[in-house]
């Protein structure tokens, strides 16, 4: 085997190793394909680049595989951000559960004040409940929360249960109502 | 909680996501939090005041929250592509020894999670190792389990007699050793169980296991 051939090996195992957790875990976090496409191809060139022989690869510590690649999923941030256009092209083509394509203008405009006022109602909890709040409906989960904010799981949980108790009040206080929300 | 409130949370979240796209096809990206803070907060470096600060934002900005989870994808999976390095501790293979000799898989049996709550638990998913079940300890307190190969971390709780939470901690390791601070009384019975946080978003759970301390 040439020395081209084992460090094509040695990387492309690390490679393929971390592309298959890396799609199949992005995906059931709803990230989509493009998301996870670019990720890939820029972790891969940035591993030829560092890791420029196989002794290199294989010798590789966690660390170092880390700094890599978390430097080339930041760069690929700051790039899109670079070209703003882009994300907003993304989000105008995502799907929206609620609002189907063609919806009337009034049920469009209720939705979309239904939803600030929900914002509002949100702006108005008490710190850090709003925050706590906010992410679970952003979508994390309670251990994620917790992970995030270095808190603990009991902490979140009842910081969780008080802020959405006083959603729910603010919310019907505004004349919205479980019905309405639903 | 009853149906109609866990109905009520969905349509709640959908609302609410649906108002976040809706607010990125217009966002003033200036007012984003900058990448280095969103990783620092993924890294958990960021001070607590930054933390809060930089989360409010991101559970408020589809944008933010997007790129968040690109960087916590990428740390997640490189620390799960890199697991075969940090498992097979000398302790663990120590603590099988011992428990094996002592009756092994026998021990561990299954036993009345605390009351009240809602903390989600499995069927022994995850094996306690020592201390053994309903053994008087002595202090420090060490509590070591089975590693979960699929695991990216997991959280220990020790409950007092009433199922409280006395300790709760989040870790990569399999060992966790109670500090001096939690007040554990001589010839107190306190429980323990362990939870395991997996990429796939599961969260399988150990039994819950009775100790004592000596007196």
């Amino acid at each position: 085997m040439s020395p081209r051939d084992s460090l094509s090996g040695a990387l492309d195992s690390v490679i393929s190793r971390f592309s298959r957790m890396l799609r199949s875990v992005g995906r059931r976090r709803g990230l989509d394909d493009a998301d996870l496409d670019e990720m890939e191809q820029e972790v891969r060139l940035r591993l030829w680049k560092a890791l420029a022989t196989s002794d290199r690869v294989r010798g590789a510590k966690t660390s170092y595989l880390y700094q890599t690649a978390m430097s080339a999923t930041l760069d690929m941030i700051r790039r899109r951000r670079a070209r703003p256009q882009e994300d907003l092209e993304t989000m105008e083509a995502a799907d929206s559960p609620d609002v189907p394509v063609g919806a009337a203008p009034d049920v469009e405009f209720e939705r979309s004040e239904l939803a600030a006022r929900i914002d509002h109602a949100i702006d108005e909890l008490p710190e850090p409940r709003d925050v706590v709040v906010r992410l679970h409906l952003s979508g994390y989960h309670r251990n994620e929360i917790a992970e995030l904010l270095g808190w603990t799981e009991p902490k979140v949980r009842n910081l969780l249960y008080r802020g959405l108790e006083d959603l729910r009040a603010s919310l019907l206080a505004r004349g919205i109502g479980p019905r309405r929300v639903a | 909680m009853s149906d109609t409130h866990e109905l009520n949370d969905q349509a709640l979240e959908r609302a609410y996501r649906t108002m976040l796209e809706r607010r990125a096809k217009a966002q003033d990206r200036r007012e984003c939090a900058t990448p280095e803070e969103v990783l620092a907060v993924v890294e958990g470096k960021a001070p607590e005041p930054e933390r809060v600060r930089i989360l409010r934002h991101v559970g408020s900005c589809a944008l933010c929250h997007k790129e968040l989870e690109l960087l916590r994808l990428t740390a997640d999976v490189v620390h799960e592509v890199a697991r075969p390095q940090w498992t097979s501790k000398p302790v663990l293979a120590a603590a099988a020894g011992v428990v094996l000799v002592l009756g092994g898989v026998a021990l561990w049996s299954s036993r009345g999670g605390p009351g009240g709550g809602d903390i989600e638990r499995g069927a022994g998913a995850i094996e306690l190792l020592l201390p053994a079940e309903d053994t008087a300890v002595s202090r420090p307190l060490t509590l070591v389990w089975a590693s979960d190969p699929a695991a990216s971390r997991y959280q220990l709780e020790l409950l007092d007699r009433n199922g409280s939470p006395m300790y709760v901690v989040e870790t990569h390791d399999t060992v966790a050793a109670v500090p001096d601070s939690v007040k554990l009384e001589p010839g107190g019975e306190y429980r323990w169980w362990v939870r395991s946080a997996r990429l796939d978003g599961t969260q399988p759970a150990s039994t819950v296991r009775r100790l004592r301390i000596a007196p």
